[in-house]
């Protein structure tokens, strides 16, 4: 599904550069749950959000479903961007303005879904979540843990082949985190790619496959 | 549509979530629309708005608004704007090919003695006009009560006594009574019978600040004007001319052909005694079609340039609300910041951000809008009031119409879009990576942080400029009104009362008026307090211009113009009585009466015009040519004055007629008494009702009061730039604070390393205002060469003084950098206080 070769990003210091990715290369097959691991600076969320096509600063060679991420533009990307990866974010990101059902319904209205179609879609999110009773809350009445449901739901309702998490339990007690990540294997046997960061071991192990990164190397 | 309205009710619920912001925003919007709308509803009423008559754009005038002037002779010349009846009959006659019909009616209005409908009332004078029968059937204006007048009842030898009074009239004086048709109006002393009512939108077609209550045959004029038919007379130009053109003509031939047919007629009216000089006026004289869609109005020229300054003053007014909003979107783009990544993390595109954002900001000037229209509505109203005067009627209806409503739509998505579209682009450019991951407590990173942040002193940049071309038009202006207050008026205003009397409507006859006012000024001038008193055809400042050719014994008339002065008839004591100065000779006397030799009194300009390095004094002249012996013998020379606005720069030739010798009516009856002029008011309608109570006093003012009238135009313009350079000065400074105090507050960290490093509070004082001046400096940099051509804009408003003034310069960045001071001295004060440690753990 996605492959890389030799990704850097870097930034320019002084005379010379800071690298922050060297020389990346990786296989991520449909279906795959991979888990990227590394101390802070390691550089685990940028290569998440190059993943992500959020950052589109970086050289080397990026295929995903075999077509050639490096060669689009902008626009190209942020087309692949909106028909195949959801994301979610350790900090739950939804936004303080909306309802449950308004922030399900954001990644829909920028995809050009029709209204009726979108209330559907909301709707069978919503009880497949179990959050149909929250519909109308706004996200500061909600737990954290609660909030990160509504967070993975809004990642997966455009139904996305790739769902990338920043450290989605980061924020979370245990018993929280260990719903989330039930979450996500569930999701990952239905079918979509999950690629998470974490710092943590047992959430690592929930996945296929642990990539760890030091430095910007993967080691 | 759906994605617009999903936006519209998020972006709604935005503001509301933000009512300090939203508030703040929407008031200033409102001004700035608000102010716009306001002097677009004058602009359309005065300028683009329709009569209310059928296929307006049929309608054609002959000639301009010429302010009510006529012309008496037989040899008018140049554009004409005025006809006489003979030329008018002919014309219509001639004309059935180019026009479906011609109508006329007198330039002038009447003023009416109107007696009282109920029993106890007194009688009122009241405008009316003189139009032909054919009026109203031409317009195609109905009566809502009653009829119009038809072409039998303006028989010319016999009209019919009939008057369609105006709906205003109706509703004010005769108390909407339905039955008021049929029944008797008492005109000058004739009993009308009020036979229609006119529409309440229809106030004739010409807007005037007066305009008619009622409209009567033009086979009244004798009666109405007190002097001999001119319907008879064929060399009297005074009707204006209309006519509706019919479908498919050419304006420009028929009106050729029109100027053809009337330099004939005046030349078959001069028979075979033409001089080539004669010849030649007739020639120069021609018709020019005004389009009569809009009415005929001088009020439109005499308003014009103030509606464009006033356009002028608004629109800076909104573009400084534009850039202030512009800053409060930057500061609020700020907190959003995490929102903005997030909604691009999750699918939406920078273009659909940007419209997103942009819907908010046109929402925003939507409501700024509506509000705006509020704002509008009371602004209309009190702006007509200052324009107008306090007329008591306006000729038109200030209600807002479709067009102001479309104005204020598209103003307001304009604005949107306007102060919206910068910030909106610069959020949807926020860096994805960093605001996610700082976790939106504070977003971006550093580089748009400061690029924001210079954004917004630009944009107060901006905002001084523009503040300072409005201050500096405002200190003109003011500057101009001093200029205007306190110069040399000829004259002395101070406790002088002017009174206006209608004699000619009491049945004076012109051989009683000697006794009459001998008596009168016997009579005012034994009254307690009065100095001296004098009688005039009018006042100083009386707006009432009669201008005569002279011929000067043993000059040869000029043939490269026109000798001629402008002429008042004053009796003994007036040049006392209004403190003129005498220069040479003597004033007019007691002694100057039908029987002495004629004399005049001439000012100075008439002596150095006509009489340069000669003495005038003992020299005769009379009014038109030839010479008619023996003449007037110039027997003084008094000092010019200002005799119909203070805004004349330079005085005209002037003739002051002993009124004995000159016969006419001299209705201003003025008195120079020792308190305050107000309080003799009563006393002078006494003694005039004591000498005859049908003599009508119509008003009494104090001189300085006309004075201060005659200075209205200046001092609105003054008042009303002044008023806005102050709310562009509070803009700017809002502005300037709001940026400075958001700058402090994310340099808090700085400041305390700063200070932790050993700077002083003065230091940090002075960091934060050195800023705050820096910014201003920079808008007043760019804003002078803006404010010099903004002065230039309006330099033919200004009276002795220069668009460039130094003064005006000096005092308006001044006050700009004082401003700022007070705008920056707060944030940097708090800066200051900041405490080190407080501040090092801040970040």
């Amino acid at each position: 599904m996605i492959q890389l070769k030799n990704i850097e990003k870097s930034f320019p210091v002084g005379a010379g550069r800071y690298y922050v990715l060297r020389r990346i290369s990786l296989d991520i097959r449909e279906g795959d749950f991979l888990t990227i691991m590394g101390p802070s600076g390691a550089g685990k969320s940028t290569l998440l959000s190059i993943l992500g096509l959020l950052d589109g600063a970086w050289t080397g060679e990026y295929y995903f479903q075999e077509g050639p991420i490096h060669k689009m533009n902008v626009k190209q990307r942020a087309e692949v961007n909106k028909k195949y990866i959801g994301f979610v974010f350790q900090q739950y990101h939804l936004l303080d303005n909306l309802t449950v059902s308004e922030n399900l319904d954001i990644p829909l209205s920028y995809r050009n879904v029709k209204g009726s179609e979108r209330q559907a879609m909301v709707a069978d999110t919503l009880d497949r979540f179990h959050i149909v009773g929250k519909k109308d809350l706004y996200p500061s009445q909600l737990s954290g843990g609660q909030q990160q449901l509504v967070a993975v739901a809004r990642a997966v309702i455009a139904n996305p082949k790739l769902i990338l998490a920043d450290e989605p339990t980061g924020n979370l007690h245990s018993s929280q985190g260990k719903e989330i990540m039930d979450l996500f294997k569930r999701l990952n046997d239905e079918g979509a790619t999950i690629v998470q960061v974490t710092h943590n071991e047992s959430w690592a192990a929930y996945g296929h496959k642990i990539i760890k990164l030091v430095d910007g190397w993967i080691s | 549509m759906a994605t617009l309205v999903t936006d519209l009710r998020y972006g709604l619920r935005m503001l509301a979530k933000n009512p300090g912001f939203t508030a703040v925003a929407v008031l200033t919007l409102a001004l700035g629309i608000g102010a716009n709308t306001a002097v677009f509803t004058l602009v359309n009423t005065l300028m683009l708005r329709s009569l209310p008559i059928e296929k307006p754009q049929q309608l054609y005038f002959f000639g301009e608004d010429n302010s009510g002037s006529s012309y008496d002779g037989p040899f008018p010349t140049g554009s004409l704007n005025e006809f006489s009846y003979h030329i008018y009959k002919e014309l219509r006659e001639r004309n059935t090919a180019f026009f479906e019909d011609l109508a006329a009616f007198s330039s002038t209005q009447v003023v009416l003695r109107v007696a009282g409908v109920k029993t106890g009332d007194l009688p009122r004078r009241v405008e009316g006009a003189l139009v032909t029968g054919n009026y109203f059937r031409l317009l195609g204006v109905n009566a809502v009560l009653g009829r119009t007048l038809v072409p039998e009842d303006d028989r010319e030898d016999d009209p019919r006594a009939v008057a369609v009074v105006s709906y205003h009239y109706w509703v004010q004086n005769l108390g909407r009574d339905p039955n008021a048709v049929g029944n008797a109006l008492e005109i000058d002393r004739i009993p009308f019978t009020v036979v229609g009512v006119a529409p309440p939108e229809f106030f004739g077609v010409k807007l005037t600040t007066d305009p008619p209550n009622f409209w009567i045959p033009l086979g009244w004029q004798p009666q109405a004007k007190a002097e001999p038919s001119r319907l008879k007379n064929l060399d009297t130009y005074w009707l204006d001319v209309f006519g509706r053109l019919r479908p498919g003509v050419n304006p420009r031939q028929a009106q050729a052909t029109i100027t053809g047919q009337v330099q004939q007629m005046m030349t078959a009216r001069a028979g075979s005694q033409l001089n080539p000089e004669e010849k030649q006026r007739i020639q120069q004289a021609y018709v020019q079609f005004i389009p009569g869609a809009r009415g005929l109005s001088s009020l439109r020229e005499r308003f014009s340039e103030r509606l464009q300054v006033l356009s002028l003053l608004v629109v800076l007014v909104l573009v400084i609300a534009c850039l202030n909003a512009a800053n409060l979107l930057l500061a609020r783009a700020a907190s959003r910041q995490r929102e903005i990544a997030v909604r691009l993390a999750v699918g939406a595109g920078r273009g659909r951000l940007t419209r997103q954002l942009l819907t908010e900001s046109v929402l925003l000037a939507g409501l700024g809008g509506l509000a705006g229209l509020v704002l509008a509505f009371w602004g209309t109203a009190l702006l007509s009031n200052l324009v107008f005067g306090g007329s008591a009627t306006l000729p038109f209806s200030l209600s807002p119409d479709a067009r102001v409503l479309g104005f204020t739509l598209l103003v307001s998505l304009l604005t949107g879009i306007a102060f919206g579209l910068a910030p909106a682009l610069r959020s949807a450019r926020v860096d994805l990576n960093s605001s996610l991951k700082e976790g939106g407590r504070s977003a971006g990173t550093a580089a748009p942080r400061i690029g924001r942040l210079a954004s917004g002193k630009l944009l107060v940049s901006a905002q001084v400029m523009v503040s300072l071309g409005l201050l500096v038009v405002a200190g003109l202006f003011v500057r101009s009104l001093r200029n205007l207050m306190h110069q040399n008026l000829g004259f002395s205003p101070e406790h002088v009362l002017v009174c206006r009397l209608d004699i000619a409507a009491a049945g004076y006859k012109p051989d009683q008026l000697p006794a009459f006012y001998e008596r009168l000024l016997g009579r005012v001038r034994a009254l307690p307090g009065v100095r001296s008193a004098a009688v005039a055809s009018r006042s100083v400042l009386g707006h009432s211009i009669h201008t005569s050719n002279i011929s000067i014994q043993g000059v040869p008339s000029n043939p490269n113009g026109e000798i001629d002065t402008e002429r008042k008839t004053a009796s003994d004591a007036y040049f006392e009585t209004d403190g003129m100065v005498l220069l040479a000779g003597r004033a007019i006397t007691r002694d100057d009466t039908r029987d002495s030799p004629p004399v005049a009194v001439v000012d100075q300009t008439f002596a150095e015009r006509y009489f340069a390095h000669q003495n005038p004094l003992g020299r005769h002249f009379s009014f038109g040519s030839p010479f008619s012996p023996p003449g007037m013998e110039i027997v003084g020379v008094v000092a010019d004055a200002k005799y119909d606005s203070l805004s004349d720069t330079k005085a005209p030739p002037m003739t002051f007629v002993p009124v004995a010798q000159d016969g006419g009516y001299a209705d201003d009856l003025e008195l120079r008494v020792a308190g305050d002029p107000k309080g003799a008011g009563q006393d002078v309608r006494r003694a005039v009702a004591d000498i005859d109570r049908n003599i009508m006093v119509t008003s009494v003012h104090p001189l300085r009061e006309l004075v201060d009238e005659s200075a209205h135009d200046s001092r609105l313009i003054a008042q009303l730039s002044s008023f806005f350079g102050v709310l562009a000065l509070l803009l700017a400074a809002i502005g300037l604070y709001g940026v400075m105090a958001h700058s402090v507050l994310r340099r808090t960290g700085e400041i305390g390393v700063r200070m932790a490093l050993g700077a002083r509070r003065a230091d940090i004082l002075g960091l934060v205002l050195r800023e705050s001046l820096l910014v201003v400096a920079i808008g007043v940099v760019l804003g002078l060469p803006a404010s010099l051509s903004l002065g230039r804009l309006v330099s033919t408003q200004l009276f002795d003084l220069s668009p460039n003034d130094p003064a005006t310069f000096t005092i308006a960045t001044l006050l700009l950098l004082l401003a700022a001071a007070l705008a920056g001295y707060i944030p940097a004060q708090r800066a200051a206080k900041v405490d080190p440690m407080v501040a090092l753990r801040y970040e």
